[in-house]
């Protein structure tokens, strides 16, 4: 294709999404503080909880964020629709932000028109959560609760029932995002997939199969941004193989958040979304620079240019968000890093035995134990170093801080010979 | 491949070593008493010297799987006994994490619960799991080989002289209930050998000093002070009569109903006894032979 007729593609396809954009975001919200509301809603993330309650962000039009808590035996599942009715409040937070939240609002189920989608996301919707909650069962008569909800977030990418004081504990390590499931999941999920299936079938069956199961695999995760983001990406790899055309990772990403952001514009103010694409385009665009000019550390390497490139790549989200950043978690993360792969493969076989025999996946979760309490150990200790904390981040620091990054990419990228 | 192998093989290595370490160290024929770190809240587990695990209240949520996850060897999931002293969620909260993790034999509680949903969510999953429950009033006795616990308080009287209300399809954990639970409060006295402890639940006066009239005299080792140090818990009269040589209050950091009150710490400090608090210390553990006993640094 000649270079005119892409640059117009493009161009089309940016006018495209700034339409939907526009679309979205042109109402300005009317919610004040003290209102009475109600509105009907669709759940699009998953709840987290904390003590006996649940807390989750619900969009009553999309141009809005509701922040609501909620008592925890109430069942928030993916796609399902709720009318919630209460007050809405304006609230300010540690870092100077002002948010909606409802405290408590009465929470109905809303029965949708029963078309044939609908029904037909109820069988993978049902089955999740039943995996889920088995598996769960299985960590937690085998370990102590906080590694077990460790040990469910790495392997499935469920937050669980964490104690507050261990959650706390990760997020100041930098280490919060081994408990979401992302790239490294599908990769492992994919590559396991495929070198299963191709036991039993040709290789392109087993490929559209192994696509099956990663998008199984991200209902079970709870459908958070990042692990769309990366099944969009592992599905796009899997396809490739099966067209047999050369797959680019850039080309993968892009697509990703192409799609997302015109499904759903109101995630380009998700710090998941955020925090997922910009450390996804730091591993591709900073590490292979990093892994070029910076001295090879036995041991280490792999996991410290990656880190490094995810970090550089996010401070400034992590910045803005949490108004701080742990001295700590470059360290964190490479004394627990390695652990992930190794707490992965225990988790998931331990898992797959759930469904045969109960009682040998607990003993398989006991493996688990000593790199859990590793884990533990490294988290609370350096969760008690100092952090750097920032009030506020200007814009147009941010703005300065990617363009130089992205001119320090550009021009040590190595030219084609 | 081979570098995972090792991976789990070492991990296997490290497992046996951790079991015989915990098994030694859970065996050691000695009464642990662990006012847990539950936040704003009583959880309060009880290793027996004969190994029998009771968990007095359990915090207002799962904080409490930490503190039996740091005081429990990890291959044990059962909980001989639990007890409930007071039906307010900052005692009972807990327990319904406790049932999904733990195999629970026996609940015990006053006749006294609550009529809210969270109560009957509990009541639920311990209906569902066909646990044993047991009413306990004032002079019942819970024991195993080693140790006895004692119910002090509430008198089957003193619930008669209010006006209770049944609640409606309760059978179990409390088929009654009262405005205020806090005069009904279930208090135990543990003891081991000469070495006694009184654990208070949220009792306030003028139940506390009934409370001292029926105990009448004689020392113990370690008070849990009542109601989170809240001034209406504790009483002059509970400190003559017991003594206490410990006094431990279970509150949460900054919790929002001030607890522990200025005038329950100077209380104590006018008679001299020395104070440790959850929200200052974390879980606090006090280890006894029956004959003496320390508090675990």
């Amino acid at each position: 294709m000649n270079k005119p007729v892409v640059i117009l593609m493009c161009a089309g396809l940016i006018a495209i999404l700034a339409l939907r954009f526009w679309s979205t975001y042109h109402k300005t919200s009317n919610y004040t503080n003290g209102q009475t509301v109600s509105f009907v809603t669709t759940i699009t993330t998953t709840a987290r909880v904390s003590g006996n309650f649940q807390k989750i962000t619900v969009h009553p039009d999309p141009s809005t964020a509701i922040f609501i808590t909620l008592p925890r035996d109430i069942e928030l599942d993916y796609r399902k629709t709720v009318r919630i009715s209460g007050t809405s409040l304006r609230s300010v937070l540690s870092n100077k932000k002002t948010i909606l939240t409802m405290y408590l609002p009465k929470v109905e189920a809303v029965k949708r028109s029963n078309n044939l989608s609908d029904r037909l996301i109820q069988i993978p919707l049902i089955a999740s959560r039943f995996v889920r909650t088995q598996v769960g069962l299985v960590f937690a008569k085998a370990l102590p609760s906080d590694l077990a909800s460790l040990l469910l977030g790495i392997v499935l990418g469920v937050k669980g029932n964490m104690s507050s004081g261990f959650s706390q504990a990760l997020s100041r390590a930098g280490v919060t995002h081994v408990i979401a499931a992302s790239g490294m999941n599908v990769v492992i999920v994919g590559g396991f997939l495929v070198s299963f299936f191709t036991i039993f079938f040709k290789r392109q069956p087993s490929l559209v199969f192994a696509i099956a199961g990663i998008v199984f695999y991200a209902f079970l995760a709870g459908m958070e941004p990042s692990i769309i983001r990366a099944s969009i990406m592992g599905i796009l790899v899997l396809a490739s193989q099966i067209i047999g055309r050369q797959y680019l990772a850039s080309y993968g990403l892009i697509l990703a958040v192409y799609s997302m952001l015109f499904v759903q514009p109101v995630l380009i103010a998700d710090i998941g979304f955020q925090l997922s694409v910009t450390a996804t385009a730091g591993l591709l665009y900073i590490k292979p620079l990093l892994d070029r000019f910076m001295p090879k550390i036995p041991y280490l390497g792999e996991d410290l240019t990656t880190t490094l490139s995810a970090q550089v790549a996010t401070l400034p989200i992590l910045l803005t968000t949490f108004g701080s950043y742990s001295l700590g978690s470059i360290l964190a993360n490479l004394l627990v890093l390695w652990t992930v792969p190794i707490l992965m493969a225990i988790g998931a076989a331990a898992a797959a035995l759930t469904f045969f025999f109960q009682p040998l996946a607990v003993l398989v979760t006991y493996l688990s134990l000593p790199f859990l309490m590793y884990f533990e150990r490294v988290v609370y200790v350096l969760s008690g170093l100092p952090a750097l904390h920032i009030d506020s981040l200007p814009f147009i620091s941010i703005v300065g801080y990617y363009l130089f990054v992205i001119a320090l990419v550009v021009g040590f990228q190595k030219k084609p010979e | 491949m081979k570098k995972t192998l090792m991976s789990l093989i070492g991990s296997l290595c490290i497992l046996i070593a951790l079991a015989v370490y915990q098994y030694v160290v859970f065996h050691d024929g000695k009464l642990h008493v662990v006012v847990c770190d539950v936040g704003q809240g009583d959880g309060i587990y009880i290793r027996s010297p004969d190994g029998s695990d009771i968990l007095v209240d359990s915090g207002p949520d799962s904080a409490i799987l930490s503190c039996l996850s740091r005081h429990m060897p990890f291959w044990d999931r059962v909980i001989d006994i639990a007890i409930i002293t007071n039906a307010d969620l900052d005692h009972y909260g807990g327990f319904i994490e406790v049932l999904k993790n733990y195999a629970v034999k026996e609940f015990v509680t006053t006749d006294i619960g609550k009529n809210d949903k969270m109560f009957d969510n509990l009541i639920k999953e311990v209906v569902l799991r066909r646990i044993s429950t047991r009413v306990m009033w004032s002079d019942d006795i819970l024991r195993d080989k080693k140790i006895q616990l004692v119910s002090l308080w509430p008198t089957q009287e003193s619930l008669s002289l209010v006006n209770s209300q049944p609640v409606k399809g309760r059978a179990v954990l409390g088929s009654r209930t009262v405005n205020s639970l806090n005069p009904y409060s279930l208090v135990l006295a543990l003891t081991y050998g000469s070495f006694d402890v009184l654990l208070t639940g949220d009792i306030q006066p003028p139940a506390t000093d009934e409370l001292a009239l029926r105990i009448g005299g004689g020392e113990i080792e370690v008070l849990k002070v009542p109601h989170h140090g809240s001034k209406n818990g504790l009483t002059k009269k509970l400190l003559e009569v017991t003594s206490p040589e410990l006094a431990i209050i279970s509150a949460g950091r900054k919790n929002k109903f001030g607890h522990p009150a200025q005038q329950t710490l100077q209380l104590l400090k006018d008679f001299s006894v020395p104070l440790l608090r959850t929200d200052q210390r974390g879980d606090i553990e006090v280890v006894s032979d029956g004959k003496t006993w320390i508090v675990r640094p």
